[in-house]
């Protein structure tokens, strides 16, 4: 990790990014100023995320995919000029990535991710990985780890998407918490001042320490454990659809296409059997119709993204807080960041390019509780 | 309403502009069109789907409706805006008219995209429309005022804004023998940030809940109290205030109202606040500070609207298409810690005020205030008015009880104010015209005299 001087905000920074100081203070800011970011895969998704971050004002920007310009590409990612088919994805998203923002340094690196020794990914503050595979995401996530870099890793497959994050095992933020004003037993405010109340614009900052778990952990959950059957139930059925995308794109070295529909439903199906029984669950825990005509595009079943999303959230909010302690660390204590980290924050708010709409498995009701699921679903419907 | 009546002008020109803006690209007739172009729209249009809506039938007609025939009106080019025009402009979407009234400012630049350093000062529409048209082939975005459009999509910056383009969208619903035409509905669907939070919904007028309808969802602007700002300040904001709310008017430093825009003013503001805040030992004001409680500046970042325009793009893809179920009807996000977000179906107010037909209840004695009357529109939480202008039929003659909003009528008609509604003439079951900024359309009140 590069050793950071304290940057210096000049007076055009912080005219550009005024709006967003007001959101997470300056200091937020100039950490993000002195930040390096590497982004793996510049499809939709990537592009999405490339557009955020440069906005944000991070220090640099590195992009890196081996892959070529395609004329899907094209259509998908608004950073690629419709003369670039055939280049090489990061270098065509260069020019319109860099001219989203002059003060962020920019750069395309062609080569495959696959191919980068260690100390490549230890330039950087934080490592974001899209159309990765399995094995990579892993072996970049435990090396990351061990550096303190921040891992943030995540997928479109058509109407859905997931979203892990690895913020460390001690990862420090601090909380604004609102204050709670005792009486000041003065006559002057008049009678209404004399109770307590919490004013919301008086906050107090609180230390705080989050512990992560690594990718590896979180694809690895023993099943057949007492607690994990318990958790069964009201784990959604997305975590083990992604789990066979994942070693469909490890066996096929590609995602499945409707152009290949018989023989990509069909591999499909196995891997789902295969899947479900090396976990020990049964195999209609995901039913056929996750396979359906389009493949690539339609990967869940049945119920409505606010049905499910309603039911979720009704759930979650029947627990107690010892139930959603303990569910947090069935889950292996994926917490996403609070306040002030920037990291969290940019990447939690994947903008999912135009036809995705979105479902997760835990939340926090409207307090000030953490949210406990480590993957953020998502489907349309 | 005025601008039905300049509505044929204005077609005109905005056909003369359309002309203009095909030239360029000369692709009229869809010949920038390369093979392959439009595929990953077709995979949702020409063939059924395990979410497909179940009345869809796949056809290539959907896919010519989105190209060559669907008007959006995109309100707002700003945070929102921006995202909105790539993501529909990317969706096959090509009649596109995107109203804003605003110039560009350098605070603009960390989210929206469509601007750079040397457009400030630019109005937003025209420099958003460019970018659009040069960088998306066969796209035609017209900056400004509207049409007809067969559905509307909004990324407002005020409540105010948004509840008069819904009582808008409202008055051009038709009824026929009281049952609700269904052609005359244009969905309005609705996005709104703020820092990390946002929402998004779908609203059919006369169908689905309206802005109205929901409207105390919407929190209240925050007040300090008077007190504390007057006796006993705490936070910098409140030595901030009261520079702003009492010394401003009494010292009228610079003749005048206290514009947020201008340099001075706030220098001044800030000057002010600094000793207050020294009195009580508060530490904290700055100028940043001072700017944003006296602009009420509404913290910022491309990320949210990233999230909330991908939304509210969607809902106008599947409903132009008729393809997919759309949002059933209101969605709430929350990044701000760890991720949420929720869905629930809002539902219609049976009286509301501004989609219920319902004319609304007015319950007072006759020995009540004017005065009463025009706080309740005010302080209520389902009207929310800001100045409400009230006019009765007394005698057979329109007589203006009061209006705030032209001086010479303020003066004349103040003293109606301290007058009890019998003193003025008014009777049990008098109606009572309300206009507002809220809304486009006279709200009608009965007034029904209590004990």
């Amino acid at each position: 990790m590069i050793e950071k001087e304290d940057p210096v905000i000049s007076e055009e920074e912080a005219a550009q990014y005024d709006r967003q100081i007001r959101l997470w203070g300056l200091d937020a800011q100039k950490r993000l100023r002195g930040s390096r970011v590497l982004l793996a895969g510049l499809g939709g998704l990537g592009a999405e995320v490339a557009k955020n971050l440069i906005l944000a004002g991070v220090k640099g920007l590195t992009l890196l995919d081996h892959e070529q310009v395609s004329e899907e590409s094209c259509r998908a990612q608004f950073l690629v000029p419709v003369t670039a088919q055939g280049q090489n994805r990061a270098k065509a998203s260069l020019e319109r990535a860099q001219n989203l923002n002059p003060m962020v340094e920019v750069h395309a690196d062609p080569d495959r991710i696959e191919d980068k020794p260690d100390d490549f990914f230890l330039q950087f503050d934080a490592v974001c990985l899209t159309g990765c595979s399995r094995d990579l995401m892993i072996r970049v996530d435990q090396l990351c780890s061990k550096h303190k870099i921040k891992v943030f890793c995540g997928d479109v497959y058509g109407y859905y998407g997931y979203m892990f994050c690895n913020l460390g095992q001690a990862h420090n933020y601090v909380e604004e918490k609102p204050k709670v004003v005792k009486p000041s037993g003065e006559s002057n405010d008049g009678p209404e001042a004399k109770k307590a109340k919490v004013d919301p614009n008086e906050t107090t900052m609180v230390k705080k320490t989050a512990s992560f778990c690594t990718l590896k952990e979180a694809l690895e959950v023993d099943w057949t454990s007492e607690k994990a059957k318990a958790g069964l139930k009201r784990t959604p059925v997305d975590y083990f659809l992604l789990q066979v995308l994942l070693k469909f794109r490890t066996d096929k070295g590609r995602d499945p296409d409707p152009q290949s529909f018989p023989e990509d439903s069909q591999l499909l199906r196995q891997i789902r059997d295969d899947v479900l029984e090396s976990l020990s669950l049964n195999s209609d825990l995901l039913s056929d119709d996750f396979i359906r005509p389009s493949l690539r595009e339609t990967l869940l079943t049945a119920t409505s993204s606010s049905s499910t999303v309603v039911k979720a959230m009704a759930w979650w909010t029947t627990l107690d807080q010892t139930e959603r302690v303990r569910l947090r660390r069935f889950t292996g204590k994926l917490q996403f960041v609070l306040s002030d980290y920037l990291w969290q924050r940019l990447f939690c708010s994947f903008s999912f390019f135009s036809f995705f709409f979105y479902s997760w498995i835990h939340f926090a009701p409207k307090s000030d509780t953490r949210t406990a699921g480590c993957f953020l679903v998502f489907y349309i419907c | 309403v005025l601008f039905f009546s300049s509505r044929e002008k204005k077609r005109r020109r905005i056909e003369d502009l359309t002309e203009k803006m095909a030239v360029d690209s000369g692709h009229r007739d869809g010949g920038c069109d390369w093979d392959g172009r439009w595929n990953h729209v077709k995979k949702f249009l020409e063939r059924p789907g395990p979410f497909t809506h179940p009345d869809f039938e796949p056809s290539t007609e959907s896919l010519q409706f989105l190209l060559e025939t669907c008007k959006i009106l995109v309100i707002g080019a700003g945070g929102l805006g921006c995202e909105l025009l790539k993501n529909l402009a990317l969706s096959g979407f090509r009649l596109i008219h995107v109203v804003d009234m605003d110039t560009i400012d350098p605070s603009n630049l960390n989210r929206q995209f469509l601007f750079r350093p040397n457009d400030v000062g630019r109005p937003k529409a025209d420099v958003a429309a460019d970018f659009i048209n040069s960088r998306v082939p066969g796209c035609k975005v017209v900056p400004y005022p509207f049409i007809e459009f067969h559905i509307i999509v909004c990324g407002l910056d005020s409540i105010i804004a948004r509840r008069w383009m819904n009582g808008m969208l409202i008055s051009l619903l038709s009824y026929e023998d009281g049952v609700l035409d269904p052609s005359s509905i244009i969905p309005l669907i609705d996005g709104g940030t703020e820092g990390f939070k946002g929402n998004a919904r779908v609203i059919l007028p006369g169908m689905t809940a309206c802005i109205d309808c929901t409207l105390e969802l919407y929190p209240p602007q925050i007040n300090f109290p008077m007190c504390t700002i007057a006796s006993m300040p705490r936070l910098p904001e409140h030595c901030i205030e009261y520079a702003r709310i009492l010394q401003w008017p009494k010292e009228k430093p610079f003749g005048g109202t206290l514009d947020g825009d201008n340099p001075e003013h706030i220098q001044w503001v800030f000057e002010r606040s600094k000793e207050r805040a020294a009195e009580f030992n508060i530490t904290g004001v700055t100028y940043r500070l001072t700017q944003g409680v006296v602009k009420r500046i509404i913290p910022a970042v491309a990320s949210t609207n990233a999230v909330i325009a991908a939304a509210c793009a969607t809902e106008v893809f599947k409903i132009a298409t008729s393809a997919y179920i759309p949002l059933n009807n209101y969605m709430v996000f929350n990044d701000v810690d760890g991720l949420y977000t929720y869905t629930f179906e809002a539902e219609r107010k049976e009286n509301c005020s501004a989609c219920s037909q319902v004319p609304q209840d007015l319950q007072f004695p006759p020995s009540a205030k004017l005065q009463e009357v025009l706080e309740y529109l005010t302080e209520n939480a389902s009207l929310q008015m800001k100045s409400p202008a009230i006019t009765t039929t007394l005698e057979g003659k329109n007589k203006t009880l009061y209006l705030q909003s032209v001086k010479s009528i303020e003066e004349r008609t103040r003293p109606n104010l301290c007058k009890t509604l019998k003193e003025l003439g008014l009777s049990d079951g008098q109606e009572l015209a309300v206009a507002d900024i809220t809304t486009p359309q006279t709200v009608l009140f009965k007034l029904n005299f209590t004990a």
